[in-house]
């Protein structure tokens, strides 16, 4: 029987995962599958906008760790059209939209679903 | 269950939605998820001190302050291995852009606007060549390529572990990844200069032209001859025989049956003849420290990041400094502790088109007598937002054939020989006099060269080194292909165009003819205006010594000597507008009226015989060629008759006054020139955003300091003056733009300002690593 870990030890492993794949790991598939192991993780009463928050924090230490420089924003604005803050706005939308979906997906069909027996997650 | 569905439908749909391209949209995943987004790219990668790991042996790299890579080691390969490195480093977009442009691999990655170019390329097969070309040089030059080796795994070392920050914006834009480095991509880097400096189409419109405004015509207005040459050999003889022997004994024939057009044809027009790379060398006798110079200046399209790439390299305390290209562990121009060596183009016409009988099936044409199987090819060329175009090409003896106007035309062109120019610039970096670099240039095949030497011992020398093409018929134009004697061969010129330690005491070369001498037809018909040589000549012989700073004054100089060529027919038509040119004698200074005036007046002098020879002329006779005949004679032929000149020279004043007063208003003190002749630099991408905006510059296209097009796109992209001292070389260097290809780097742009007034830095030759002298620094271990 999996000895079960409380939500928060999950949440912190979650967190850091998603912070390690977008740091350290620069391929969409490696994201997509980050995500996707966290909606693996037997967190109890799991819902999706929790999965959105974990990813906006892993997305706010990012940018704690790694502000984009100034000229790097102001480029990217005079090429894409977007001003800095909305760039980041619609990396954030993407990007949780992307984990949130990833980690749902898996979470309903896989998780909830095969390990109903060994785990109460409800 | 149904929730379930529709959340794994929903997923789906967005993880593929988001991958697929939309528009001109880049990929949706790729820029605006955090992992892979623009916003991690930075710039603080460039001063951190890294220790990487080498096959080779140790080497230690110090960035300076202009952010030039010191490169210090004990062994040659180790320190190919850094050079390529810091290629990577610095340039990786532009090296993966021009294996792109070689191989028509550019569409795939920036959609439909490119296809032109890839077409183009397509059917040279260069990425079929390469490999073969690579393969017979390791067998014959295994020293060579293990060099070449050594640096391809240097940019492959640094992409393996390249700081996701440092990956270039260009490729998130483009939502690609680095490609892996070969060692045979040298030879695509060579294949793009060549084509940069020796390709164009102007047979095609040649021929089209002599259908438009007949033989007689184009015969006067496009000659084979300088009325007024200027050359860069003046003392050449070749006897008749030798010459005789040259020249290939075949009967060409042009193709001349009726009206035919090529409106896609790439054509070298007068803005791009306008191109103005110099160099030259002083002998002791003729400096003020009684110590050999050599300048060079390579005129070339202004762009970020620059062609050329600085470089010192050390290879146990054996220097090679001076300006290499991203793409190659070599110094294309620069000096080593003995010879400096520098380069302008030869401006010869390496391009033939041959067009062939084919049967009415397309299937073979004829050669010899005999029919020949046409070897037809496919090129599928993947495009970025559309399906793959399939184009058909043939392969046959003359060259690569492709169909334009109904008419299957094959191309030889210089490109297509196998060459090992790596041969020559191994030669030179280790060459100790002027001899050995003779030596190493017989090697040299493409793009020819006019190769300026200089000595330690106080030798100085000119070697014109590289193929030419000598038509028996000098004469531009679609030749027929039907004997395999038609195909005229390339041969080496490096033996007959030289000259060393010549008594006037110096020696130049300007892209003008190289010879007053029949042999100047055959090898081209349309060299570039001699204005730069006579300034040049002008300004040697008016100096008894030369110091650095008079040298720096000739290599910015902004007298345009067609002035005095044009000034009798300018006073003659300026009317109330005299009195600008009063006192004036051709300074193309961004502060004043006059050089406006003139500038206007040379265009519309062009447009206006243009006009009178026919409408729609692409190709218009030469700029030097016209302003000749407006000096020197009294009236010029054109399709309705002999015109005067004096005609010619008021309406094209008229045109040009109307002009200006549009652009600029009624009142003339506006006019000056730093509003009417701007620079521009741009990105790679032609990205506005990355580019430099417009700034007022001086010089023309005829000036020694060159700026070319309006606005200017073209001018000086290097200069170098290298002083040979018996203690060792001492030189100013120059690179117009900055060292960094990346937009973010404090040396993307850093030496524009030195370049726009005439600023140079002082070579450091430092002997040693001496990890004081630098802002970063990388060493290499085992």
């Amino acid at each position: 029987m999996m000895r079960i870990q409380p939500n928060l030890f999950w949440y912190t492993v979650s967190f850091l995962l998603l912070l390690h794949v977008q740091i350290n790991l620069h391929q969409f598939a490696f994201f997509v599958g980050g995500s996707m192991i966290i909606g693996l993780f037997p967190i109890k009463g799991m819902r999706w906008w929790k999965f959105a928050l974990i990813e906006l924090a892993a997305l706010a230490a990012c940018l704690l760790l790694n502000f984009p420089e100034n000229q790097t924003l102001t480029t990217i604005e005079a090429i894409s059209g977007f001003s800095g803050p909305v760039l980041i706005g619609i990396t954030a939308i993407f990007s949780t939209i992307t984990a949130t979906l990833s980690a749902q997906t898996v979470y309903e069909i896989v998780t909830k679903t095969v390990f109903k027996k060994y785990l109460r997650l409800t | 269950m149904l929730k379930k569905s529709l959340l794994l439908l929903l997923t789906i749909t967005w993880l593929w939605a988001i991958q697929q391209r939309w528009g001109d949209l880049p990929l949706l995943a790729r820029f605006f998820s955090y992992a892979t987004s623009p916003l991690q790219v930075d710039s603080r990668f460039e001063n951190s001190t890294e220790l990487r790991k080498t096959p080779y042996g140790e080497v230690e790299v110090g960035y300076d302050s202009l952010g030039v890579p010191h490169i210090f080691g004990e062994e040659e390969a180790a320190v190919d291995f850094a050079t390529g490195f810091v290629h990577a480093r610095d340039r990786l977009f532009q090296m993966e852009m021009i294996v792109r442009v070689v191989t028509g691999r550019v569409s795939e990655v920036a959609g439909p606007a490119a296809l032109r170019s890839d077409l183009f390329w397509r059917k040279f097969e260069f990425d079929s060549l390469a490999p073969i070309w690579y393969a017979g040089l390791v067998d014959s030059m295994p020293q060579i390529t293990s060099r070449m080796e050594a640096y391809a795994a240097g940019v492959n070392a640094y992409k393996a572990r390249m700081p996701y920050g440092s990956l270039p914006l260009e490729y998130h834009l483009l939502g690609i990844n680095p490609m892996d480095w070969k060692a045979e991509n040298m030879f695509y880097l060579l294949r793009y200069m060549s084509h940069v400096l020796t390709y164009s189409e102007d047979d095609l419109k040649a021929s089209e032209i002599k259908s438009q405004i007949g033989k007689p015509l184009y015969d006067f207005w496009y000659p084979a001859f300088n009325r007024q040459p200027h050359p860069i050999y003046p003392d050449f003889s070749m006897s008749d025989s030798v010459l005789a022997a040259l020249v290939p004994k075949v009967s060409e024939q042009l193709v001349s049956d009726g009206p035919h057009s090529y409106p896609l044809a790439y054509v070298k027009n007068n803005d791009e003849l306008s191109l103005g790379s110099n160099n030259w060398a002083v002998q002791g006798s003729k400096s003020a420290t009684g110590n050999p110079f050599l300048c060079n200046d390579t005129h070339l399209q202004l762009a970020f990041p620059s062609t050329w790439y600085e470089v010192h390299k050390s290879v146990n305390g054996r220097i090679s400094r001076g300006f290499s290209i991203a793409g190659s562990p070599f110094v294309i121009t620069g000096f080593n502790d003995s010879i400096a060596w520098g380069m302008t183009n030869a401006t010869w016409d390496l391009v033939d088109f041959y067009q062939l009988e084919v049967n009415e099936g397309g299937t073979q044409y004829q050669l010899d007598g005999q029919w020949q199987d046409l070897q037809a090819f496919e090129a599928r060329i993947p495009v970025k937002g559309q399906a793959d175009h399939v184009k058909t090409y043939y392969r046959s003896y003359f060259g690569p054939v492709d169909t334009a106007s109904n008419r299957y035309l094959a191309v030889n062109w210089i490109g297509l020989v196998a060459s090992d120019e790596a041969r020559a610039f191994d030669g030179l970096e280790k060459a100790q006099n002027v001899q050995q670099a003779f030596a190493a240039l017989q090697y040299f095949r493409q793009p020819p060269q006019n190769f300026i030497l200089a000595d330690q011992s106080g030798q100085i020398g000119l070697v014109t080194a590289g193929l030419a093409c000598l038509h028996p018929l000098p004469e531009k134009g679609i030749r027929w292909g039907v004997t395999s004697a038609q195909k005229i061969p390339f041969v080496v010129m490096t033996t007959y165009l030289n000259s060393f330690n010549p008594m006037r005491e110096y020696i130049y070369s300007a892209n003008q003819e190289h010879v007053n001498h029949p042999l100047s037809a055959h090898i081209s018909t349309r060299y570039e205006p001699t204005a730069r040589g006579k300034r040049i000549t002008e300004v040697m012989e008016n100096t008894p010594a030369f110091d650095r700073q008079a040298l720096a004054s000739l290599q910015t100089d902004i007298l345009d000597v067609e002035y005095a060529l044009l000034q009798a027919r300018i006073t003659a038509v300026a009317g109330d507008y005299a009195g600008y040119f009063e006192g004036w004698m051709g300074s193309m200074d961004t502060a004043l009226v006059a050089p406006t005036l003139f500038y206007n007046f040379k265009i519309n002098l062009v447009k206006t015989v243009s006009r009178y020879l026919g409408s729609g002329l692409t190709l218009p006779p030469s700029e030097q060629h016209i302003f000749n005949g407006m000096a020197l004679d009294d009236s010029l032929p054109m399709a309705a008759g002999w015109i005067s000149t004096t005609t010619l020279a008021q309406e094209a004043w008229d045109s040009s006054l109307l002009q200006l007063k549009d652009r600029f208003g009624k009142d003339v003190s506006a006019w000056t020139y730093g509003k009417f002749h701007q620079t521009s630099i741009q990105h790679l991408l032609r990205l506005p955003q990355l580019a430099m905006p417009l700034f007022a510059s001086n010089g023309s296209n005829r000036t020694v300091n060159v700026a070319s097009r309006l606005p200017s796109t073209h001018a000086a992209s290097m200069r170098t003056i290298i002083e040979l001292r018996p203690e060792g070389p001492r030189a100013l260097l120059l690179l117009t733009g900055g060292q960094s290809g990346r937009f973010n780097s404090s040396h993307y742009s850093d030496q524009v300002h030195d370049w726009l007034s005439g600023g140079y830095h002082e070579a450091n030759l430092s002997p040693k690593f001496d990890a004081n002298r630098y802002t970063t620094t990388i060493r290499f271990n085992r």
